[in-house]
């Protein structure tokens, strides 16, 4: 009687939720800061402050999969969802301060000379 | 009939006989003296009045005789026609019995119909749904996407709510199931996200308390509907209150709007309907079809549920949903999934269904990261066990990369899952098979850019990593 998802193939890798990901960020696509990039590294702020209770099931995932440092691609596939939505979530806890953003611009790129300098000596190996 | 006839007959023959009788003895009795007076007219006079009555009472009981006679008649002609009626009125019981049967024959071809009609609509606002949340997978860096999908999904959300109210109304059960627990805060979530002015909606309360499976959808359902009652009964500026608690006898859902309230009179209508006490069908709804606290009644009485009306504090209306102990459980200490996914079409599943979430807030007990024999909490759910990929990853699992375990294998054992998925080894066996957590990968990543300052969390005492999907993602690497 109950009328499946249609044609579902078991290996199309969709997981439906009852809870909708609009719900979650309450409705906004954009973070609240334009820095965050897929390659950007988080790190869970460790002072003892606990969530508030009224903090939802999200965000107290988010926090314990960023104890150690993750980048927001990482953290995206560790929970399975589109990191365009986990820069929502990480861009509200930044915000609140249980989230902090490593790096920033702590590895600079190599001058450009530096990387000329490399791709001869591999062209010359 | 003829009992009268012979009655009246008598009554004539008595009239005679007491004529006959009273000349007689006026005749005998008459004093002689009298007879020698000469006084012979007054005997006379007495018999011919004695005749006259006689024949007064023969005229009146003949007029009685065909009156009666005539009465008898129309009795019979009556009689006649009750019969004629009573047969008609059989046939035409016959007849509307009948009726009514192939009416209710028709009435279920109709609801059927309806069912299989909305189910279809359902399921393509499902695959609307999917094909949503496909393309934010496809561009996932994209915010513009994301907005987009959101607004499909929303949209989507709500067609696919009105088809199954139909389907409700038709007193049939839900054609979308879940097999996991949801926890009440998130079933109002996933409510909030049925209706139009989902941002309206705050919800406080015990994330501790969840539902059933199998209570999942109809709950939702129930709570959408009430739901979108109250934010459209109230002024679109003001907040819908939520609150989640546990009773002792199951748990409650309360929803509180700033409305107006409604008139007593409609108040106790809209309870009836909403506790399932007056059922409403399809064919009851009428010119301007209501179907939400229709709806919400039919779910009640399948469930069991307790739903009540009652003035609200705030002026509006407070709906009260009692959920039953039977359909409440304990939610999982993590979320096996936040929202809608799709795998990375790149990462061939390996793990089997999850099915036990290890709870991984219990720092220092908790597992380890040992390999595919972990379910994935990060991963959605799916509906329903997927046999083919269980079957398909486990020949194939001795050829997979594997990354180790940074912690001794002595503290892997602490906290596998209760259910391993079949066929798939300890991970003690495969030592150059090691695999990393977020946790790990956080750790290794930080020490790497700063030298070591930031690899706080080490795995060796603290240990848990949380939500990890590391099964999906290990064959690529």
């Amino acid at each position: 009687m109950p009328v499946q998802k249609p044609v579902q193939k078991p290996t199309d890798g969709y997981h439906d939720h009852p809870v909708r990901s609009y719900v979650l960020t309450g409705g906004r696509a954009h973070p609240t800061r334009n820095t965050l990039r897929p390659e950007t590294l988080l790190c869970a702020v460790d002072d003892g402050r606990e969530l508030p209770l009224g903090a939802g099931r999200h965000e107290r995932a988010l926090l314990e999969t960023c104890r150690g440092t993750l980048s927001l691609a990482e953290l995206a596939a560790y929970l399975r969802l589109p990191a365009s939505l986990v820069a929502v979530l990480v861009s509200d806890l930044i915000d609140a301060g249980y989230l902090a953003v490593r790096s920033g611009g702590a590895h600079d790129l190599p001058g450009i000379d530096l990387l000329e300098e490399v791709l001869d000596g591999l062209r010359n190996f | 009939m003829s009992k009268t006839a012979s009655s009246r007959a008598t009554t004539r023959v008595v009239a005679w006989a007491c004529a006959a009788g009273a000349v007689v003895c006026v005749a005998v009795s008459w004093p002689p003296a009298a007879r020698a007076s000469g006084d012979t007219w007054a005997p006379l006079v007495a018999v011919a009045l004695v005749l006259v009555a006689a024949g007064l009472l023969t005229v009146a009981a003949a007029r009685a005789t065909s009156d009666a006679r005539t009465l008898g008649a129309r009795h019979d002609e009556l009689a006649a026609r009750l019969r004629e009626a009573e047969a008609a009125l059989g046939e035409a019981t016959a007849a509307l019995a009948a009726e009514q049967e192939a009416r209710a024959d028709q009435r279920a071809t109709v609801e059927t119909a309806v069912v299989a009609l909305s189910r279809k609509v359902q399921a393509s606002a499902h695959r609307i749904q999917e094909e949503a949340a496909r393309m934010v997978q496809r561009h996932s860096a994209d915010p513009d996407v994301l907005q987009t999908s959101m607004r499909i999904d929303h949209a989507a959300a709500q067609h696919a709510r009105q088809a199954q109210n139909l389907v409700a109304l038709c007193g049939r059960r839900p054609g979308q199931t879940w097999d996991e627990p949801l926890a009440l805060p998130d079933v109002v979530n996933a409510a909030a996200g049925r209706i139009t002015a989902f941002q309206r909606v705050d919800v406080s309360g015990d994330p501790g308390l969840a539902v059933v499976g199998r209570a999942v959808e109809p709950l939702v359902h129930v709570v959408a509907e009430l739901l979108a009652n109250a934010t459209q009964c109230s002024p679109p500026s003001t907040r819908v209150l939520v609150v989640v608690r546990q009773v002792q006898r199951g748990a409650v859902i309360e929803i509180d709007d700033g409305g107006v309230g409604l008139a007593p009179s409609e108040l106790e209508r809209v309870r009836e309907v909403v506790s399932g006490a007056r059922p409403v069908g399809i064919a009851d709804l009428g010119e301007v079809p209501q179907t939400g606290l229709a709806v919400v009644g039919t779910y009640a009485r399948l469930l069991g549920l307790r739903v009540d009306l009652v003035e609200s504090v705030y002026g509006g209306l407070r709906a009260v949903v009692l959920v039953p102990g039977q359909l409440t459980t304990a939610a999982a200490a993590a979320p096996g999934a936040l929202a809608p996914s799709v795998d990375d079409p790149r990462a061939e599943p390996v793990s089997a269904a999850p099915s036990v979430v290890p709870p991984p807030t219990g720092a220092g007990t908790g597992p380890v990261a040992t390999g595919p024999a972990r379910p994935a909490p990060g991963r959605a759910a799916p509906a329903e066990p997927r046999p083919g990929q269980q079957a398909a990853s486990t020949p194939s699992l001795p050829t997979l990369p594997q990354r180790r375990s940074r912690r001794a294998p002595g503290a892997t054992t602490a906290g596998t899952p209760a259910v391993p998925a079949p066929g798939i080894a300890r991970p003690e066996p495969r030592p150059p098979a090691p695999q990393q957590t977020a946790e790990e990968a956080g750790a290794w990543i930080g020490a790497f850019f700063s030298g070591g300052d930031c690899a706080e969390p080490q795995p060796d005492h603290d240990s848990q990593e949380p939500s990890v999907a590391t099964d999906g993602n290990s064959e690529d690497r």
